[in-house]
């Protein structure tokens, strides 16, 4: 019996529930309905519908005790809901009584359960479709998962670091546990002085070397390590955040510090740069070579199309429209597969032609992808001629120029390129000095010239038979 | 039995979601059939999706072209992998893993605490400790210790990440070689070149996307599944490929067959076939069809590649290449051309590092000494070759074994051994990695002052292929495939991300 | 209105809505193997399982589950969801608490699961395939498709799925289908004539029993059953040096082809020897557990590798016969199931007790005596019989077939200038000495010994109990002139156990490195009986002849006698030099008992093929399906455990299983014969948009099976076909073509020697199988190295295996072949040698637009061959020109080698 009670019974609940609401609504309305002259016909359905809806509310209590038997849920949940339920009921058979005697407490009758009934019916809803069902559709992140969105600071330069860049930072990232409502581990960080005070483990800041302060070092953590910072569950901050981080502790963790006084290294320019412009910056910092825009996506036939003629078309990451072309496969470059690249222009930023039976000529056709930042020709017939028709791809940040004709003299061409990091020039029997006299002027990161030997020692052609004594 | 308790993916995924929410770009993972973007994959080939339901493998995956490239999870730093594996194990403890103390204790008892419960291969009783049988010291800017065996490679360690505390709980060959390779010590799982080759297709189909070259006169103890393809399609396991005779078994065409011929025989047979699977509408077949194209391609493309002879003097130079040899240097040499021909990972294996002792061949002051200078040149050199032709940033080059060795000398059956040599060890050993993203000049993790356990920034073998996914632009625990009724992944149910390697 | 009606009207409503959802919803208790054990098993059982049981829980065993935690207080309490702390830590919200620690959380359904589970009481389940085999009610199912019970499971899970069954397939294909499934080769020209032209019902029946009684149908299953045997022709390990075993090879053979039935096929490969008066045959059928590796690379230790040997007996006995992946339970107890971790031990105790120790000669050996010999062998027995005892016969014919028992000199310590040999052999110098520990004696009063010198004049010692102790035997080695030879000692009685001492003398040797004797074995026994007595001189040389007699031999297993009993330890963590508890074999708890209590191997072998056996029968049953079918009922053929996948028809499953063992008796044939016969075997394997939208895989079997053949299908079937296959069975392993450079060996000289004449074209079982180089063609087709047991092969798809088709020469020569046939039967025309040739392989009518495309081919190749005729004599492998050229013959071969190409001659339609 109890097994038919609690499964049987009780599943009928969540059916049956529904029939008070929508009676007792109804009686309200024909009540209030029925008080104004036109509708006083409604007079007899009052008290009728009131006493159906008394009884449906009975057997939605009885039938949802046997639900909450069922173990389904959390005893503590059902509690709320279960009182406020049995409450309503009474309050149903009151204002019948108190209807049916037209008691002067009447009207009070009527609002006492409708409230019953609209906190029943919530604290019910919660309990199947979980806390804050309802609040939902009126804030749609709850705190937990805060999204950064930095302000856009025009004048970076003047921004003190700490209000303007790391208190933003730390609000989206740390507040949540770490502030006014929760202190975790004793830790607050919403005011300069908690932060330097510390938490339970004492000091989390040292001004001047981020690894001793456990404030950053936490944020570097493997992310399944104990005590890695957010917690893995919660959002993570991105590079340029933990690059932005990182600079205040290094450059002394200054409340005060302006952006222009703080020596800036090659991790934390972008990350400002972004800031500037009121981005969070790409979650990958290696990235950050990438125009920050998402192209529209590309037309899939022209794709199709360079597929079937061996070409290697992927976009760069799942959900980006950035492409890379490889021509490896390629048998043969024609006409047709210039034309269908250059439609591909806004997308191109990659494109691969090492080992490739190219010359000068398909120079004039490459140049025509505009967008493209990474260019390779290692390998390739290309010359001083053909390098300097390139002039137009102004974003070309990679170069590899290694075995083709290209002659030192032919690289003065590259000073234009704002963009260029990466170069390499390697080709047999020239010096590397003549490259990098050349190069000298562009402002690269990296330049390789090649030319490496790896000589042969004494040591690697004999077979020892046993051991060296000495 | 009801299935569907087996596989309620989208639920115990919405976690990990909500985790990347605010990377908004990475919201289309969730899109994706098998983590391989259905999205980034149909905006690129809107063929493909047509085939979903008729697709056995329930991905977005056209049979008839499963090797196209595909997208990683965000954007890569490598864009292939040449695994470097020492099949034997060599010993840490003569090449990287600096340990004077250990010198001062050559030749006393081992302490008790070390042995008890302690699995080895063939040390039996009290065995003697055993120096360092090679002189370290530091090189490069970084300052990195090497020991003087490898006089090339030491050179080269300001592009080198050395992991000094790897650590596995496989103690013979083969085992180990799988957990190593496969991500479990028994058979039957994919090779994470197979994983590689499956989540990122390679980009020239003219050439297999995962390439196995071995030497040293054996095939790794753990024979082809070190390589294999486990319960993903087949066509993601390694092909192996030899640097003398025939690059791939029968890839010449019988005498007297030229290639048109060979041509004309291959359309006929793809049109009967093609004629069949409009009979049987097996999509079986059309795989078929496009495994009978790309032999015809390798055909053409794999001799050419495997062809060491066409490389200038001063390359055989750089590597010690003998052309028509089998050797690991010239493995090595194929290798780099590999990665420029567009192959995605390119599996060495060097089998004879096992230096038990027992022969002046496998001691560590005789034998492996032999073994370094058989490598250390070559290795050398592809890391500087590669440099120059600007595909070091993109290839990431793993150089490692299976398990590290004691710092004890072997003394089997209780008798010490003739030559010096040490028993397998499982609880630390040192891999290193270089380029393809990776950070240089840093050794990350350390062992005791024997070199016995670990002490600091202990390294999973997960980690490590968890690390060479994220490289590649994956996230390793969403890289999955359904078998046997769950999703698996390489590194099952562990990984770390190797943070600190990271450039 | 009068109110008081109304509450009458409501309860009426109430009751009535109640009474109808009593029969709407039957009572919902949550099934422990369907609902709970998948979580456990995804989400919980990684931490706390057989491995680790973190915070000391574990969901392995109720037991354990409900035991207090280290909190003090148990994590579930029947009844009492709330109040469980599992309960709480799956839902509370600190990240720290909540489990799964640092993975994602339980789905709301999976934690409504747990909590009604655990309200009614968090029962356990045994998993399914641990339960008994039971008879299965038929499902209530009416169809004219159905032809027996199996259609009727089938049709009924259809059904379920909104699938139809398709039609039969033509008769063409059933005839192909069924020929490659029985026998592994295209049926013979009488049989599909015979059956193509009769139209009889029964055509189909009689075409099955042909199959099933050709001598093909053996070598076909037996390959099945080699991959669970791991038999291989070779060691295995480094040197990976011959065995000759093919014996064992032959017997799996013979017994498919007789039929003999699966409980006595396993009796005798388990424990053949222990059988009553088991002869040649049953010990050979034990070879089955001698196909272990045996390691012979120097400084080994011989014990590890018989450790190893031995584990791995138990862990192919669980994956052959029982379907269970039972290794990790050789480290720990089982993660997923109900094995505990000295079960393991316990097991493995019924195998270790067995003579082999890992010599170099792989002792024991079953000694393969000449017909004239074994009559030799009869008398010496009967006369011993009756002229001393039956034990002594029997013993003496035990020694002379075994060599057994006897004591190998690997059991040698204490070397002083003396030392186990490459780890295969004592060997003492000059002045040498060793000790033979612990030999039981008992008043023996013979040694044999083998040894080899090349040292006349050495003279062997042996002492009792110490260097100094007193003289047992003292004797002057003859010459053994690098050979083995046998020598017979007079020794003193002595009773019980000593230790023996050893030392070699030989005044000529200076050389202190320079061994002067090697022995192998030692056996204590009496002289040959009966002296004195009429007819012992001659019976003693037949004796000795016999002994001495170099004969062919197979490894076997061979019991130790009780004075040299093995006794058994649980290794911890899988470490064989940390021994704990001594354990007594016995099988698992949760499987059904042993039958009689016999605790040895033929107990163990009674066990597994006790009809209780809820594992046994199950795995054949879902074996013999993959083999037909293509995927098992239950996929994972290597585990049925709870790891595994749960079968697509679990009560067919059964069904099939419980018919094997009590309908047809555990009859193979008659089995197969029952599934073949099936109209779920003989649909058309037709792939139907609705199946493939509904069903990609054909799991529930609306069409016929259309799978790519194995391996040694594939060889066999072109060999057949092109005319060359050699019919000759049996004998030692044959060496077809193989490229240059496969075997890569180090320590071991072997070569790849070519076979000649029919041994090229004997079917693929019989080609030599070395397990660190197979025969490339066979792995590119997914055979395995045979090194351990492969419980499934994993069908592959890709460019080497059509490379391998379409170049290897051994395919071209097939091509020839059939060229040759196609332009000799097939009539003057191309056209008719096409069509020919096409309906040859496939038992089917050349159509229009394949005729085309095979058509275009020819006049190419014709062209180019015209042209250039040394590209013809090529083709054809004709050296000399000897004037007239062929060029037709070499398109033929072109079209013959396109035409072993096509899909629908790789796969089985």
């Amino acid at each position: 019996m109890f097994h038919f009670f609690t499964q049987t019974l009780g599943r009928l609940h969540p059916l049956l529930v529904h029939l008070p609401i929508g009676i007792l609504i109804l009686a309200i309305l024909f009540y209030f309905l029925s008080r104004r002259e036109r509708f006083h016909s409604l007079q007899p359905a009052v008290s009728v519908s009131l006493l159906i809806g008394f009884f449906t509310a009975l057997l939605s209590v009885i039938t949802g005790y046997g639900l909450s038997l069922g173990g389904d849920y959390a005893a503590s949940a059902v509690v709320k809901h279960q009182w406020a339920g049995i409450v309503t009921v009474i309050l149903t058979g009151a204002t019948w009584y108190l209807h049916h005697k037209k008691h002067t407490l009447e009207l009070g009758g009527w609002v006492a359960m409708l409230t019953g009934l609209v906190l029943t019916g919530h604290w019910g809803g919660s309990l199947t479709h979980g806390e804050g069902y309802l609040a939902g559709m009126f804030s749609p992140a709850s705190d937990s998962d805060k999204v950064y969105t930095p302000k856009p600071i025009p004048d970076i330069e003047e921004a003190v670091v700490y209000t303007d860049i790391i208190q933003p930072i730390l609000e989206a990232r740390c507040y949540s546990c770490h502030s006014s409502t929760k202190q975790k581990g004793k830790l607050r960080l919403d005011q300069p002085e908690f932060i330097l005070k510390g938490g339970e483990e004492g000091k989390v800041l040292s001004p001047g070397n981020p690894e001793q302060s456990s404030l950053i070092e936490r944020l570097f953590l493997q992310d399944k390590d104990e005590d890695h910072m957010p917690p893995i569950e919660k959002p993570q901050p991105g590079p340029q955040e933990l690059a932005l981080l990182h600079w205040w502790v290094k450059t002394g963790g200054s409340f005060t510090m302006k952006v222009k006084e703080g020596q800036k290294d090659e991790k934390v320019i972008p990350a400002l740069a972004f800031l500037k412009e009121g981005k969070a910056g790409p979650d990958k910092m290696e990235e950050s070579w990438l125009p920050i825009k998402n192209p529209s996506s590309a037309d899939p036939k022209l794709i199709q199309s360079l597929i079937a003629k061996g070409w290697a078309i992927v976009a760069l990451a799942q959900g980006m429209n950035h492409l890379s072309a490889n021509a490896i496969g390629v048998d043969s470059l024609d006409k047709q597969s210039w034309d269908l690249l250059e439609k591909l222009a806004p997308q191109l930023v990659e494109l691969r032609l090492g080992q490739c039976a190219v010359g000068d000529a398909d120079m004039a056709q490459v140049a025509k992808l505009k967008n493209l930042h990474r260019l390779f020709l290692e390998n390739t017939k290309v010359t001083d001629k053909g390098l300097a028709l390139l002039q137009p791809l102004e974003h070309i940040r990679y170069l590899n120029l290694s075995r083709t004709q290209v002659t030192p003299a032919g690289i003065k061409t590259l000073k234009p390129f704002k963009e260029l990091r990466y170069l390499y020039l390697y080709r047999e029997g020239v010096n590397g000095k003549l490259w990098l006299e050349n190069a000298g002027s562009i402002p690269l990161s990296a330049i390789d010239t090649g030319g490496y030997k790896v000589p042969t020692l004494a040591s690697d052609t004999i077979e020892l038979t046993e051991p060296i004594k000495n | 039995m009801k299935p569907k308790h087996w596989a309620n993916k989208p639920l115990s995924r919405e976690a990990g979601h909500r985790v990347l929410q605010h990377f908004t770009r990475r919201h289309f993972i969730r899109e994706s059939a098998m983590g391989l973007g259905a999205l980034a994959l149909g905006s690129i080939l809107p063929g493909c999706l047509g085939k979903k339901e008729g697709n056995p493998l329930g991905m977005d995956f056209d049979p008839a072209h499963p090797m196209l490239p595909r997208a990683p999870h965000f954007p890569g730093r490598a864009r292939s992998v040449i695994f470097i594996h020492m099949a034997g194990a060599p010993s840490q403890l003569e090449l990287f893993s600096y340990k004077p103390e250990l010198a001062k204790l050559d030749g006393q008892d081992c302490p008790p605490s070390l042995l008890e419960g302690k699995k080895f291969a063939f040390i039996r009783g009290v065995p003697k400790m055993l120096g360092p049988q090679a002189k370290f010291s530091q090189h490069g800017e970084s300052g990195l210790w090497l020991s003087e065996n490898l006089p090339h490679l030491s050179t080269v360690v300001d592009d080198m990440a050395l992991l000094n505390a790897v650590t596995t709980d496989q103690f013979n060959h083969a085992p180990a070689q799988l957990l190593m390779q496969t991500g479990t010590p028994r058979q039957g799982r994919p090779s994470i070149g197979a994983w590689v080759t499956y989540g990122l297709g390679t980009e020239n189909q003219n050439l297999p996307g995962f390439v196995v070259l071995t030497s040293g006169g054996n095939n790794p103890d753990a024979g082809k599944s070190v390589w294999g393809s486990g319960f993903l399609p087949s066509v993601y396991q390694g092909v192996q490929c030899r640097s003398a005779g025939d690059p791939v078994l029968f890839i010449k065409d019988p005498q007297g067959m030229d290639r048109d011929l060979r041509r004309a025989s291959i359309d006929a047979i793809n049109k009967i076939n093609q004629q069949e699977y409009e009979e049987y509408k097996d999509p079986e077949i059309l795989s078929r069809i496009a495994q009978y194209e790309m032999a015809y391609k390798m055909q053409i493309s794999v001799p050419g590649v495997m062809d060491i002879a066409d490389e200038p003097a001063y390359i055989h130079e750089m590597y010690g290449t003998e052309p028509g040899q089998s050797s690991f240097a010239n493995n090595v040499l194929l290798a780099r051309k590999l990665v420029e021909k567009g192959v995605r990972f390119i599996q060495l294996f060097d089998w004879g590092w096992d230096t038990h002792g027992d022969s002046a061949g496998n001691a560590v002051d005789v034998g492996l000494i032999n073994k370094c200078r058989k490598v250390d040149k070559p290795i050398t050199a592809l890391l500087l070759d590669l440099k120059q032709r600007g595909l070091l940033d993109e290839t990431l080059v793993v150089w490692g074994s299976e398990f590290g060795r004691t710092p004890m000398q072997e003394n089997r059956e209780g008798k010490q051994m003739p030559f010096k040599g040490r028993d397998h060890h499982a609880e630390a050993f040192s891999i290193w990695m270089a380029g393809g993203g990776i950070k240089g000049g840093l050794t990350y993790g350390e062992t005791d002052e024997i070199g016995y356990s670990i002490t600091s920034g202990k390294t999973e073998v997960y980690d490590i292929q968890a690390t060479i996914l994220n490289r590649l632009g994956f996230d390793h625990e969403k890289l999955t495939y359904p078998s046997q009724g769950r999703e698996f992944r390489l590194t099952d149910l562990s990984g770390k991300v190797i943070h600190p390697i990271l450039a | 209105m009068p109110l008081a009606r109304k509450p009458l009207i409501l309860l009426l409503l109430v009751v009535l809505v109640t009474g109808m959802s009593c029969l709407l919803t039957r009572s919902r208790k949550v099934d422990f193997n369907a609902d709970i054990r998948p979580i456990f098993n995804k989400k919980c059982i990684s931490c706390h399982g057989g491995v680790k049981q973190k915070g000391g829980f574990s969901v392995l065993f109720r037991e354990e589950a409900l035991a207090n935690t280290e909190s003090g207080k148990p994590a579930i309490i029947p009844g009492k969801p709330d109040e469980s702390e599992l309960i709480r830590r799956l839902t509370i919200d600190d990240p720290e608490e909540r489990m799964p620690y640092k993975h994602d959380a339980l789905a709301n359904e999976e934690i409504k699961l747990l909590r009604r589970w655990i309200q009614q009481g968090a029962e356990w389940g045994t998993h399914w395939a641990y339960l008994p085999v039971e008879k299965q009610r038929l499902p209530a199912v009416e169809d004219k498709w159905i032809r027996n019970d199996i259609d009727a499971y089938i049709l009924h899970r259809l059904h379920q799925e909104h699938l139809n069954p398709s039609a039969e397939a033509d008769k063409a294909t059933l005839l192909r289908r069924a020929s490659l499934d029985l026998t592994g080769l295209p049926p013979s020209e009488a049989i599909a004539n015979a059956f193509l032209s009769d139209n009889s019902p029964a055509a189909y029946d009689k075409l099955l029993d042909q199959l099933l009684a050709s001598p093909a149908y053996g070598e076909k299953w037996a390959s099945l059953w080699l991959d669970l045997a791991r038999y291989a022709d070779t060691r295995g390990y480094e040197a990976d040096r011959g065995r000759t075993i093919w014996r064992y090879r032959d017997w799996v053979i013979k017994a498919f082809n007789e039929d003999k039935s699966y409980d006595r096929f396993l009796l005798e490969q388990f424990a053949g020897d222990l059988l009553p008066n088991a002869g040649e045959a049953e010990y050979i059928a034990t070879a089955f557990h001698r196909n272990t590796l045996t390691n012979d690379e120097g400084g080994t230790e011989n014990e590890e590798f018989r450790t190893a040997a031995v584990i791995d007996r138990v862990n192919t006995s669980w994956s052959a016969v029982l379907g269970t992946s039972f290794n990790c339970v050789q480290c720990h107890a089982h993660p997923y199931d109900p094995f505990r971790h000295e079960d393991y031990y316990k097991f493995l105790a019924f195998f270790n007790n067995t003579r082999d120790e890992d010599t170099e000669s792989e002792y024991p050996l079953w000694r393969h005596y000449n017909s004239a010999d074994s009559q030799r062998l009869e008398k010496v027995v009967k006369w011993v019989r009756e002229n001393e005892s039956e034990k002594r016969a029997a013993e003496l014919r035990h020694f002379l077939n075994t060599w057994q028992p006897a004591i190998n000199s690997l059991q040698c310590d204490e070397y002083v200038d003396a030392a186990l040999v490459s780890s295969w052999h004592a060997g003492l110098r000059n002045n040498g000495t060793c000790r033979l520990p612990n030999v039981p004696l008992e008043g023996a009063t013979e040694l044999l010994f083998r040894y080899g010198t090349m040292r006349p004049g050495g003279k062997w010692t042996v002492t009792l109990d110490s260097l100094k102790g007193p003289v047992v035997a003292s004797y002057i080695l003859p010459n053994s002139k690098g050979q083995w030879n046998l020598g017979r000692l007079k020794i003193p009685a002595i009773p019980g156990r000593h230790h023996l001492y050893f030392h070699y003398y030989h005044p000529g040797i200076n050389n202190k490195e320079e061994t002067g004797v090697l022995f192998e074995w030692f056996r204590f026994t009496d002289p040959f009986p009966g002296k004195g007595k009429p007819g012992y001189e001659e019976n003693l040389a037949s004796f000795i002849a016999l002994m001495e007699a170099k004969v062919e031999t197979t490894p076997v297993m061979v019991e130790n006698p009780p004075s040299l009993f093995r006794r058994s330890f649980v290794f911890e963590r899988g470490n064989w030099l940390v021994p704990a508890n001594e354990v007594e074999p016995d099988v698992p708890s949760v499987l059904n008992p042993l039958p009689n209590g016999r605790k040895d191997r033929l107990g163990l072998a009674e066990w597994l093929i006790d009809k209780k056996n809820p594992l046994t029968s199950r795995t054949l049953v879902n074996r013999v399906w993959e083999q037909l079918f293509g995927t098992g009922l239950a996929e994972t053929l290597e585990d049925l455990g709870s790891q595994g996948l749960p079968p697509s028809h679990p009560e067919l499953l059964d069904h099939l299983a419980y018919t094997l063992m009590n309908d047809h008796q555990w009859s193979l044939k008659r089995f197969l014969k029952t599934l073949m016969s099936s109209a779920t075997y003989r649909q058309s394997s037709i792939v139907l948009e609705e199946g493939l939208r509904r069903d990609p895989l054909n799991r529930f079997y609306a069409r016929g099976p259309r799978i790519r053949l194995s391996a040694e299908q594939l060889r066999d079937q072109a060999l057949a076909a092109s005319g060359l296959l050699s019919s000759k069975m049996y004998g030692p392993s044959v060496m077809p073509y193989q490229p240059e450079g496969i075997w890569l060996s180090p320590y071991n000289g072997d070569k790849w020697v070519m076979s000649e004449g029919e041994d090229q074209y004997r079917r693929s079982l019989y080609t030599y199988w070395k397990r660190t180089a197979p025969y490339p063609s066979m792995v590119t087709f997914d055979a395995g190295s045979r090194e351990v047991c492969l419980p499934r092969r994993i069908r592959t798809n890709t460019p080497l295996q059509a490379l391998t088709t379409l170049n290897d020469s051994a395919w071209v020569v097939m091509a020839r072949s059939l060229a040759a046939n196609m332009s000799k039967k097939g009539g003057a025309s191309v056209r008719d040698q096409l069509k020919w040739g096409y309906e040859h392989l496939m038992f089917r009518k050349l159509d229009k637009a394949r005729e085309e495309a095979l058509q275009i081919l020819y006049n190419e190749a014709l062209q180019r061959f015209r042209r250039e005729p040394k590209a013809g004599r090529e083709i054809l492998g004709i050296k000399e020109t000897n004037g007239k050229e062929q060029p037709e013959l070499a398109a033929l071969t072109v079209v013959a080698n396109a035409l072993l190409n096509l899909d629908e001659w790789l796969t089985k339609n």
